[in-house]
Order: C-alpha cells, then structure tokens, then sequence
C-alpha cells in the first residue's frame, strides 16, 4: 500500500513538473512602474499604459494575446512561427556592456546599426524582461510613415 | 565647330615645330605657342585664364631654386598666391610667362588644368550620356560596374527585364528582402523572408500583387535599368542590384524597418567587396527636422567610405506644410488644419519647441462666424511625457490623440497632434494653438490628409513650404537629399524645361543647413513598371516590350521620388571609379562640378536648387583625375606627379629629399602593374615615369618614402 502511495505520489509530481514545463509563467509586470534607469519615448510609455489596461486581470501573461485593436494602434507585428507571436519593434540606445545576447534567449533579435543604437525585435509577453537587460539606455517605439502618393501625370 | 577643330589642330601642327621651352610643361608650351600665333580660339575656355583689372593672368605652379628671390616674380606682375617652400602657386599675366621662364631662380612653370564648369549653359539631362559611352578623355564606359546600388521601396517585379544585363541573359538583382513575408528571415535581422539566389528571385516575382503604383520598380529602372529595347534605360546599367521592399501595412511603414533594410543592403554589399549607394524614395513630416531623430542618426553612421545614401527631398515643394514662428506670451501661434479629402478628416500636426523651452498646445474646434473655441483639449504643457485622447463633443465629432514629450536626445519639447473626424459643423474648424514663451516653434502637418490654413483670417496663420524637405530622406547630416527639375516632357503644370519643378521640396533644415544638396530629373520621367494586373490597369503606360513570350511595360512618373534614383545611379559610376568616396567627398564634387545656369542662378548652393543640377559627366572627370576647381587654391604636395592626362609619360617632381622611394602603379581592379624601386632622392629631383606600354585606363599612383608619400590617379589615353 506503501509502495502503490510512493508511485501514485511521484506519478503526480511527474506530470505536475511536466505541465509546468509545458506552461512556464510569466509572471504579469505590466501594471509595474517603467524602469527608471533607462528613458522612454512618449508611444513606448503609452504602450506600456495600455499593455497594464488590458492584461489588468492576468496574472500571468503566457497565454496572452494582444487585442487586434492594440496591435493596429501601435504597429505590433506576427512573427512566422507556429503561434503568431506578437513581437515589438523599435530602437534601443545601448550602453557597452548591453547584453544583446539576452534578448536573443528571449525569442527576440538585435540588429546593430551604429556604435549605441540598435533596432530590435521582441516577443510583447517579454517586454518587462527586456527592460531588465544590462545596458539600456533609452526606448524608442517606431514612428508610422504614411506613404506618399505619387504625383501623377495630370495632377 | 568644325573650323574652330581645324584651326586647332592647324595651331597644334605649328607648334610642334617651334622650339618649345624646357622649363615649361608641354602643356603649358602649348599654350604659350597657341597665344603666341594669335588664333582665334577661345582660349577661357581650354586654358584656366581668368580676367582680373583688364589683364589676363594664367593660373600655374613655379618651382623655383634654393634661396629664390620672388621678388622678380612680383616685378613682372605675377601674383603670388601661395609658397610652399621652393613652390609657389601663382597667377602669371599670359604676356609675361615667357619672361618669368626666362628668370634663372625659375626651375619650372606647369600651368593649371581647368575644369569646365559649364556655367553659362543650360543643359537639361545631366551629362549622363557622356559618363555611359565614356566621351573623351574617358577611355571607357562607366555604368556602375562592380558596384551595389540598393533600393528601399515598395512595388517591385523583381525580374523585370530593365533589371538583367544588356545581354538580357544575367539577372543582376542580387539579393531580395521582403519585409511583408516571412518564413526566413535575412541573418542578423527579423521578420520577412529573404530571396538570395536567382531562380528564388524570379520565382517570386513581385513583393505584392495587389500594388497598383509599381513605385519600387519605376525607381530601380531609372538608377540601374539596363534594357536597350527602349530609350528608357537607367544611370548605373551594370551595377548590381538589391532590393528591399519595406513592411507596408495600410499604407504606412515605420522607420525602423527602412533603415534596417539600409542596414542589410550595407552588410551585403560589405560581404561581396563591393561598395553601395542606396537609395530611399521616401519622406514624412513627423520629427524635428534637424538631423537629430534616431533615424537620421543612425543612417549618418552607417554612411562612410563606399557607402552612399541619397534620399527624395520632398514633394511638398508648394504646399501649405510648415510654420515657423518664434513664440511670445503676447502671441499665440494658431493655425487651421485643412484637410484635402472631406470624406477623410484626417491628419497629424507636428509641434517642436526650442531645446530646453516649453510651450502648450490646444486642439480646438473653432466657429468662425462667433469667433470662438466651442471646443478644446485644453492647453496641453510640451514637455510633459504623456498621450492623451479626447473625443470631440462639440462642433464635430470624433476623437484627438495628443502625446507629447521632451525628446530625450535633442531636449526639444515635441507635441504630436493627431485628429480623426467622423463630422464637422459647417463653419467650424479644426486649430491648433501654441502658447507660452517656447521661443522658435517649428511645426508640420502630414502634407498627405492635411495642411495648415489661416481659412483667411488674418489673426491665424497659414503654413508654406519653407523647411518643406522631409524627414528620412531630406534633413540627414550625410545623406544626399535630391530635389527636382523639370526635364522631359512639359505638362501643363510645370511647362518650362530646365526650370525647378514645383513641388520639388525646399530647405533649410531647422538647424539651418542648406537642403537639398543637389538637383536631378524628376518631371517627367519614363521607367520599367510591374507587371501584376493591378499595375496594369493603372499606369500611365509609356512603352511595352515583350522578351521571352513575357510582356513587360514602361510608364511616367514624377517626384523627387524620380530625382533620387538619377542621383543614385550616377553616384554608382563615380563609385566605379572611386570605392572609396564618401558622402562629403560627393558633397565637395557636386559643389564644384554641378550644372548652374539661368533658372539655377549662380548664388549656390541654395535652398531650392542645392549646388546646381548633377552634372555625371564633370563629376566623374574630376574625381577620376582629381583636379582642383580652383586653381589659385591649388596645395601643391611634397611630391608633384604631372601631367594625369598622359599618352604613357609622367614625371614626378620632389620638392623635399627623401630616402627609399618606391614607386608602385595600380589598375582599377588593385592589381600592380608597375613597380619601381627610386632610392634616395634629393630635393627637387625629378623622375620620369614611362607607362607607355599599360594599355589606356585610369590608375592609381603611389609613391612612398621614409619621408613622404602620395596617391595620384593618372588617365592614360592613346
């Protein structure tokens, strides 16, 4: 009876350890204040605003999926991966001890374009990761570029 | 014409019998026997004679003996502009050469080339046909070859046939990123798929099929388009090409994804060796306009030597787009949005301040009958990091999205002001009010659903064009920013040839940098189109081509938009010559080698023109042969290496001792050859270097001691 209580108990750790593994949490810190090392751009703390408004009731953001609404307000982009991940997108000003590799471990990318400015790529449930990353200085969103049309012949 | 030749060829054959002088380069021996016969040649214009007091005078160098007493030169009239140890750069009254040979402290006399400025000359195309069939002295055709010309656009048939080699065989698109799709992204970068091989290429064929414009393809031809079926070929018909088709999503990009797609076009062209121009037909009016955004920012770093960037002014060239005004309690700035589509009230009024000054800003309904606010957002403090939305509930309806903040690199305080209307009562207004003591205020509206109006109340303000160049291609620190003129066919808007067209955008920038840099055709010009149905059926079509049972099309535009990629495509073919130039380098050519003339002026550079209209053709002869445009500032080196236009035979002049010189000859491709071991050499030696075996080209020269060493680049032509 001993031996059946052992199994059934280490059966049950077995599959809780493998939900978990399965369902990591990401621990909701989006009602958090900004860090205050590092600058923002004005649409960078709207976004943060609006990120804690919607996601005010999660605990946890693994399951999180931005509003189509908040994805057209601020050019939130799909990445081509089996879950359509939302990503953010915009310019870092970086420090030298920025740890871009970090960013990477996060399922986000870093392009360097000069000697302290980076664009980057990252997964919206990992923005307040990404704000803890050694080296950040300033946090720019894109700004939209509305495409000008073209002058014709007879205009 | 013709008698003028014979009557110069004529001079020539007298001359070569007279005696001519040792002390004088042949050059310079030339022109001494061709005044001397007195034939009628207009002598200006091949010699850099310039007029001062009535008396001629002939730029030159005088190399003179140890201990030399200029005074003698000085007695004979000569002007002495500069000395240089044993050198002297001087203005010699033409009379007189003769007799400042003839002085025993005088070792040599080398007269200055002139370099054509073309200034009393209107000339509509920019000398690009000469740069193509390389015209005398060239010796060969400069089409872009070993270069990467980069284009960041939308709407592009990727396999066009303007975009294969003349031979129509070999597909000189490179390399493609399209940043819409995905499923592999380029390495380094994220999102959008990567096309590297040919078959890839033109298995995709177009970065949207529902694109209706074709813009990205029209630009491409007319920097790099090579089909010879037509006339419409473009500048750089040899250089290589890549294109990056930038993430559209209703109509809007961002710009992060264009300078990451400079960013690629630079790392590809560094992979292969070669150097880039890219070009950027794209502009907006959010930002300070100063050189200070990120975007420009990080483009200025990317740009250095062999990597170029030229960016469309603007088309907002007439447009009502732009306010400054310097801000006092007493006087409120208060303009009216107008908005050019009524069944879309949209648009976006952009405010900056003065670095480290504040100023509110309140959007209002206005009635202009009562003369009153019957709605506002309330003053709103600049330098406040925060976005607000408000909805309209008086006098319109709709909603107002203000954010504002201090920007964080340029400390200015920056309000952003954009307005959605669903409605708006017949006789209300849409203001913006700028308050407080801000000092200068610079603000834009989009200029694509909006202007600033003063709907003719004098108290209110109405934009104008003023700082009408754009943001991303038109106020970078580096970047070449083109305008544009008309050069083909007249319409019934712009109906002069050769005159600016008016939309071609203006300078300054905020900071009061003049912009644009140059001027190149951009009305109307004619260039390869897609072929997917949407294009089709809305272009204005020019001509057609069928190529391999495929049909493909040509078709008119205009714009800056038009004038960049001509300027793209001719830096390619100074980067033939030169991989080296860099964006101040261009800047220094097109200051001293761009076209002026009646619509021009000749008080350049200015706000409308830049330096003049690009002239290729002079561009790519100074920089192949290096010579200075003005000739009385000329800095003569340590080593002297003359003539650089030369059958096969130099001579290099020393005018320092130095020890274990070597003398090494380059072609284009950095391959040696020639090499010569010189020695020590005491000063004011002179070698003679025989080239005469090295077949007609451009090379380099280098010259090297323990002391000295110099680069030269010599023009041989048989």
């Amino acid at each position: 009876m001993k031996t059946l209580h052992q199994f059934v108990f280490g059966f049950l750790s077995i599959l809780i350890l493998i939900s978990c593994a399965a369902s990591k949490s990401i621990p909701n810190q989006f009602k958090t204040k900004l860090p205050e090392n590092v600058t923002y751009s004005v649409g960078f703390e709207s976004l943060w605003y609006d990120l804690g408004q919607e996601t005010a009731s999660l605990k946890s953001l693994s399951k999180y999926e931005p509003s189509e609404k908040l994805i057209a307000q601020y050019g939130l982009k799909r990445l081509d991966d089996k879950k359509k991940t939302v990503v953010v997108t915009g310019y870092l000003e970086v420090s030298s001890d920025f740890d871009a590799n970090a960013i990477g471990l996060m399922g986000g990318q870093i392009t360097s374009l000069s000697k302290n400015i980076v664009s980057f790529t990252c997964p919206i449930v990992r923005l307040p990761e990404l704000l803890q990353v050694k080296g950040i200085n300033n946090i720019e969103l894109p700004t939209r570029i509305i495409i000008r049309k073209p002058i014709t012949k007879n205009n | 014409m013709k008698k003028t030749v014979l009557s110069f060829v004529a001079v020539l054959v007298f001359c070569t019998a007279m005696a001519q002088s040792p002390k004088m380069s042949p050059y310079t021996n030339n022109f001494v026997s061709i005044e001397k016969a007195k034939v009628d040649i207009p002598l200006k214009k091949m010699y850099a004679i310039k007029s001062i007091n009535n008396m001629e005078y002939v730029s030159a160098f005088i190399y003179l003996s140890e201990q030399a007493d200029i005074t003698n030169l000085k007695n004979l009239g000569v002007l002495v502009d500069a000395e240089y140890t044993d050198i002297v750069a001087v203005r010699v009254p033409v009379d007189k050469l003769n007799d400042v040979a003839a002085l025993n402290d005088v070792k040599r006399i080398e007269i200055g080339f002139p370099v054509y400025k073309r200034m009393d000359k209107a000339r509509p195309s920019a000398e690009v046909d000469k740069v193509q069939a390389g015209t005398s002295p060239l010796t060969m055709p400069f089409l872009g070859t070993g270069v990467v010309v980069g284009v960041v656009d939308h709407g592009f048939e990727y396999g066009h046939i303007n975009f294969f080699d003349t031979a129509k065989s070999d597909l000189r698109v490179k390399r493609v990123w399209n940043q819409n799709l995905s499923g592999g992204a380029p390495s380094g970068f994220s999102g959008g798929k990567e096309y590297t091989t040919k078959e890839e290429i033109l298995a995709a064929k177009y970065d949207d099929t529902t694109d209706a414009v074709g813009h990205g393809t029209h630009v491409t031809g007319i920097a790099a388009g090579a089909y010879k079926g037509n006339n419409y070929y473009g500048v750089a018909s040899d250089a290589d090409i890549v294109l990056v088709s930038y993430n559209l999503n209703d109509n809007t990009s961002d710009n992060v994804s264009i300078s990451n797609g400079v960013k690629y076009i630079y790392n590809y062209a560094e992979s292969v060796n070669k150097p880039c121009v890219v070009n950027m037909s794209l502009g907006m009016h959010v930002g300070p306009h100063d050189g200070t955004s990120t975007f420009d920012r990080v483009c200025d770093e990317m740009q250095g030597a062999g990597k170029l960037l030229v960016g469309s002014a603007g088309n907002e060239g007439e447009d009502k787009v732009h306010i400054k005004q310097t801000l006092t309690t007493s006087s409120p700035i208060k303009t009216f949005m107008g908005f050019y589509y009524s069944s879309t009230r949209y648009g976006m009024v952009d405010v900056w301040g003065e670095a480290d000054s504040t100023y509110t800003v309140r959007c209002v309904i206005y009635n202009k009958s009562t003369e009153k606010e019957v709605w506002s957002t309330g003053d709103l403090r600049a330098t406040v990091s925060k976005s607000s939305s408000f909805s309209i509930t008086t006098g319109a309806s709709g909603n107002v999205l203000v954010s504002r903040e201090k920007n964080a690199t340029n400390k200015k305080g920056n309000v952003l002001v954009a307005v959605n209307l669903n409605s708006l009562t017949s006789g209300n207004y849409v203001g913006i009010i700028v308050s407080g003591t801000g000092g200068e205020i610079n603000m834009w509206a989009d200029d694509n659903y909006s202007y600033l109006t003063n709907n003719s109340i004098s108290s209110w303000t109405a934009g104008n064009a003023t700082t009408s160049v754009g943001e991303l291609g038109g106020t970078g620190k580096r970047i070449i920013s083109v305008g544009a003129y008309q050069s083909r066919k007249p319409s019934i808007y712009y109906p002069v040839v050769g005159a600016l067209t008016g939309f071609s955008s203006k300078g300054p920038t905020v900071d009061n940098r003049i912009k644009p840099d140059i001027t190149a055709p951009g009305s109307l010009l004619i260039s390869s189109l897609p072929s997917n149905d949407a294009a089709v059926s809305a272009m204005d079509k020019a001509a057609e081509a069928t190529e391999n049972g495929q049909k493909y099309y040509w078709g008119y535009m205009q714009g800056t938009s038009m004038s960049s990629p001509f300027v793209t495509g001719v830096l390619a073919t100074w980067l033939q010559a030169d991989k080296t130039l860099t964006p101040e380098r261009v800047r220094e050519v097109l200051a001293t080698t761009s076209t002026s003339d009646s619509y021009t002026g000749s008080a350049l550079p200015n706000n409308s023109w830049g330096y003049g209209k690009i002239n290729a053709y002079n561009g790519l002869l100074k920089i192949i042969t290096q010579t200075s445009v003005e000739q009385t500032k000329l800095y003569p080196e340590k080593i002297f290496l003359y003539p650089t236009v030369t059958e096969g035979h130099c001579n290099v002049l020393f005018a320092q001792s130095d020890t274990n010189l070597k003398l090494t000859v380059y072609n284009v491709n950095g391959q040696i050859v020639y090499s010569k071991a010189i020695g020590d050499i005491t000063a004011k030696e002179t070698f003679e270097l025989e080239l005469s075996d090295l077949s007609e080209g451009v090379y380099v020269v280098k010259i090297a001691g323990n002391t000295n060493s110099e680069t030269k680049r010599i023009l041989i032509k048989k």
